[in-house]
């Protein structure tokens, strides 16, 4: 379903990505593990349209969107939970989940698109007048994800999302992530929370300062040497 | 004390504190969405202004007619404005965007000094009435003026509450990168914050011309009062500037009364200076 080959990205003169190539298939559950700065959120960023890559390719069900707007790239199916949530924080939960399926014209299907994601997170439909500044961090994560739900997607990438949350949310997100991907939906999951990603991801990457260093089956995986070692400290 | 001097000055300030309003609510427009400084936007007024003029007077249009025509080039050249001096220089500093619509500002500036000269233009009004109402003169030119500023910044407020196209405009204000990653056309919702800002712009012009005459001057010393509103408000807060806008029109108006006509110009900086002294984000400013 995507495909990134030999991807390359610069921040000006600073190569940060290096000849990166992940592949995600339909209904999997893919994650890339590797600690801050290894050019992880980078590589969602470049995916979604933000950044621009100075070589190598990607492709969403056959077709190249490594030169499309963010707009475009969304247009087709993808969805992109960010790594700061990034939410209107002066709207209230339910305008951020308005503007997540802006592109819906007809009633019943945004209508239906919302009970969804109060499905998966009932916690938001009490908060639904609330504005989305004023939530916890917890919540916040929830509505980030919930806003890229509303767009209803086939891809989802999710950046960190158990940064800074409390343990007991961050296995209720888990719990909420296989969900998700049980029900069909294809994700990308990016952390740096090697134990959570592992646990639930079926194929993970490794990235170490923009390269991908260890790739396969999760099980294969964290029995790796360099996954013990550096991620899971055992 | 003069309650009928006081009751004219109310009035003034209604007119001034109109234009005030509809010219910061542009200028904060702008700000808010795109976090840009629009340094130009007193010249799109003066624009209207002095286009009215010459399709009023030149080219013979009644003034409604001329005014509608007026407001909308004006608005489909705020896309140009976009274009030409703003997007080409986002994402570097913001003193780059800046300096591009201070060169704009003196372009339209000195390009319309040579084509009308600095000789102040009058417009005829449509229709001008004196009404006494009490003990104060109150003209229906500046009625219509008064009236058409607060619908135009009442539709502007349900346009950004009530629709589509305003909650895409404000989630783009509130965070850019949010709004790209939904999906949101980020660059399109920079097009029609400019149009619109820029078609406010223009309808400040037109309306002025209605209590006062049209200059290439007019728009400078408009700018600096719109700036110390959208400050003193809070930049980027819509709502806020038009509190402002009238607080500051009609006090100003009394100060030039009661106090000094001399130091008029001075009070809206006084007030500017101890607003940022006292709360530098301004009064309906978050932060």
């Amino acid at each position: 379903m995507l495909e990134i080959s030999s991807l390359n990205v610069a921040y000006g003169r600073v190569q940060v990505l290096f000849d990166v190539s992940i592949s995600v298939g339909q209904g999997e559950l893919v994650t890339v593990i590797g600690a801050n700065g290894a050019g992880k959120t980078t590589l969602l960023l470049t995916v979604s349209g933000v950044l621009r890559s100075i070589g190598g390719e990607i492709t969403f069900d056959g077709d190249r969107i490594d030169r499309l707007r963010p707009h475009e790239i969304v247009g087709m199916g993808l969805g992109h939970v960010p790594q700061g949530k990034e939410l209107f924080p002066a709207m209230t939960v339910l305008e951020n989940l308005e503007m997540g399926a802006h592109l819906v014209k007809e009633q019943d299907e945004y209508q239906h698109r919302l009970a969804r994601a109060f499905d998966f997170f009932p916690r938001l439909s009490e908060r639904a007048r609330q504005r989305a500044g004023t939530l916890s961090g917890g919540e916040q994560q929830m509505l980030a994800i919930a806003r890229a739900l509303m767009g209803n997607p086939r891809l989802l990438l999710l950046d960190e999302p158990s940064a800074g949350l409390a343990p007991i949310i961050v296995d209720q997100l888990a719990e909420i992530i296989l969900d998700m991907n049980e029900q069909g939906l294809t994700v990308l999951l990016v952390e740096q929370n090697a134990f959570l990603a592992l646990e639930i991801a079926k194929k993970a990457y490794v990235m170490e300062s923009g390269l991908v260093v260890e790739s396969g089956d999760t099980a294969v995986v964290r029995k790796s040497d360099l996954v013990r070692r550096a991620y899971l400290g055992i | 004390m003069n309650w009928d001097i006081i009751g004219q000055q109310l009035w003034n300030g209604l007119l001034s504190g109109s234009i005030y309003v509809i010219f910061a609510a542009g200028l904060s427009l702008v700000f808010g969405v795109m976090r840009v400084i629009n340094m130009a936007h007193g010249e799109l007024t003066m624009l209207g202004a002095m286009l009215l003029y010459t399709v009023t007077k030149l080219v013979g249009l009644g003034y409604f007619a001329g005014a509608a025509l007026v407001v909308v080039v004006m608005a489909m050249a705020g896309f140009l404005v976009n274009r030409v001096t703003v997007r080409p220089f986002l994402g570097r500093s913001e003193l780059v965007v800046i300096l591009s619509t201070v060169a704009l500002s003196f372009m339209l500036l000195n390009g319309s000094l040579v084509v009308w000269g600095s000789t102040p233009k009058g417009v005829d009004e449509p229709f001008n009435e004196i009404v006494k109402l009490g003990g104060v003169y109150i003209t229906t030119a500046g009625l219509l003026l008064v009236g058409v500023c607060f619908t135009a910044v009442l539709a502007l407020y349900l346009m950004l509450t009530r629709t589509k196209l305003g909650k895409k405009t404000r989630a783009t204000g509130q965070n850019l990168l949010g709004a790209r990653l939904i999906g949101i056309n980020t660059t399109a919702v920079y097009d029609t914050t400019l149009i619109m800002a820029s078609g406010l712009a223009a309808l400040a012009g037109v309306l002025i011309v209605l209590v006062s005459t049209a200059s290439p001057n007019l728009g400078q010393p408009l700018l600096i009062t719109g700036f110390a509103v959208v400050i003193v408000a809070g930049m980027g807060n819509v709502a806020g500037a038009v509190a402002v806008g009238l607080f500051l029109g009609v006090t100003e108006a009394l100060f030039g009364q009661f106090i000094s006509t001399y130091y008029r110009q001075g009070y809206l900086y006084v007030v500017m200076i101890i607003v940022l002294l006292l709360r530098p984000q301004g009064l309906f400013g978050r932060k």
